[in-house]
């Protein structure tokens, strides 16, 4: 029995496939799906995203925020952002959290809350999406 | 007849007319290929979002958010999707055409692409704001729209959000289009979500980290991307619009010039046949 799992994000599918096992950081803490689990909508955190294609090695992505369904055997994520390791662009993503930062330490009263904690969580995205693609690095 | 001189510069007019067509049939059909391609892999990320929020159902009954409330005061604001420049055959006309029969005098609008608005402030409709935003959506460029968006509602000035955009159905067809996009509704909802093939909502899901937190984070994400999701459509059809205006204009001007040259030539051979009638005539005359 294999999970069918697809990956939707804004601009493509980002993977569909046959899998056996899923690893994910949810908001509620980490979380693995296999067959046969109980069916499930979860948000889901930035973070490395492992699953095993039926028959395969592990693979890891990187995800952003969002959600993931689980309904029957169908498995479905829909995120922002799902990148793997060779996908990630780490000096971009170094501006990005440069700017970030700049513009949080110069707000002061400029910005609405609401403004602050998008770049709070905009940040909080690309940190992680750093830590994950130095971590893969370092093990090859 | 006319003029020899003056058909030649008449083809030559033409001829570079149809140059600039030509050329900027091709400049659209290169954007309308990347533009189509957002729009539709937009609808399956939206349609998926959809069906998640569709299970949710339950949870939305009785959720109280104030994307999802039911208000009896206030006006309707009505965002229009149209283009920041011309030459895309009838998209515009189009459009109006169905703002002016579906949506009432009294609603704010506002719109992104310019290209409508005087005619809107001629019909009588009252332009609250206009956004222009470039071939490509960044999020950049939206946060105004979301803000003025979420201001104006959050603080109860306006009842309802529409959105009313050309719809891409495929290169030859646009379709105006619209769409409530507050209060979310659970009818819509459905509707997005049916799209997809093979969604049946029966059991009952585990929600983690609870029926409220989700909802809370789900419904902003779905809202927002709604509205992207329209812009990309109008994009989409824009594109598509532009090239194919395009490139009925640049076969016009081919068959003109065909036209052109046809007199061009039967003016040449009358010239001819005068000047050999002419030489003729005089050395008849000489003998």
């Amino acid at each position: 029995m294999a999970l069918n799992f697809r990956i939707i994000t804004p601009i493509r599918t980002a993977l569909q496939a046959e899998v056996s096992s899923i690893h994910l950081p949810a908001v509620a803490g980490e979380m693995e799906i296999l067959p046969g689990h109980a069916d499930l909508i979860a948000a889901v955190d930035n973070g490395e995203l492992t699953y095993k294609p039926v028959g395969g090695e592990a693979q890891s992505l990187f995800v952003g925020g969002g959600f993931l369904q689980v309904e029957q055997q169908e498995v479905l994520l829909v995120t922002d952002t799902a990148l793997a390791a060779g996908e990630i662009d780490t000096s971009a993503v170094e501006a990005a959290i440069e700017r970030a930062q700049a513009a949080l330490r110069n707000s002061g009263t400029v910005l609405s809350r609401q403004e602050q904690t998008y770049l709070a969580a905009q940040l909080a995205k690309q940190l992680s999406m750093l830590e994950y693609s130095r971590k893969k690095k370092n093990r090859h | 007849m006319a003029n020899l001189r003056d058909i030649k510069r008449r083809i030559k007019s033409v001829r570079n007319t149809s140059q600039i067509t030509k050329a900027m049939q091709m400049v659209a059909s290169a954007k309308m290929r990347r533009a189509q391609e957002l729009a539709l892999k937009g609808r399956e990320y939206m349609s998926s979002l959809a069906r998640v929020l569709g299970h949710l159902q339950e949870s939305i009954s009785n959720a109280s958010s104030p994307l999802l409330e039911e208000r009896e005061n206030g006006r309707e604001l009505i965002i229009v999707v149209s283009t920041d420049r011309g030459l895309c055959g009838g998209l515009n006309s189009n459009l109006l055409k169905e703002v002016l029969l579906t949506c009432p005098a009294e609603a704010d609008y506002i719109t992104i692409g310019s290209k409508l608005n005087s005619q809107l402030t001629r019909c009588g409709r009252k332009l609250a704001a206009t956004f222009s935003l470039g071939d490509t959506v960044e999020e950049a460029d939206l946060k105004p729209i979301f803000d003025f968006i979420r201001k104006g509602y959050i603080e109860g000035d306006y009842k309802s959000v529409r959105v009313i955009y050309q719809k891409f159905i495929n290169i030859m067809v646009q379709r105006p289009h619209c769409a409530n996009l507050l209060p979310i509704r659970r009818d819509d909802l459905m509707n997005v979500a049916e799209q997809e093939p093979g969604s049946n909502t029966t059991t009952d899901f585990l929600l983690e980290p609870s029926p409220t937190a989700l909802l809370n984070s789900i419904l902003p994400l779905y809202f927002g991307h709604l509205l992207v999701q329209m812009i990309l459509e109008g994009k989409a059809s824009e594109q598509s619009a532009r090239m194919v205006a395009m490139k009925s204009a640049t076969e016009n001007a081919k068959n003109l010039i065909g036209e052109l040259t046809l007199e061009y030539n039967k003016a040449r051979q009358t010239q001819i046949t005068n000047e050999l009638l002419e030489i003729t005539t005089a050395m008849k005359a000489m003998e």
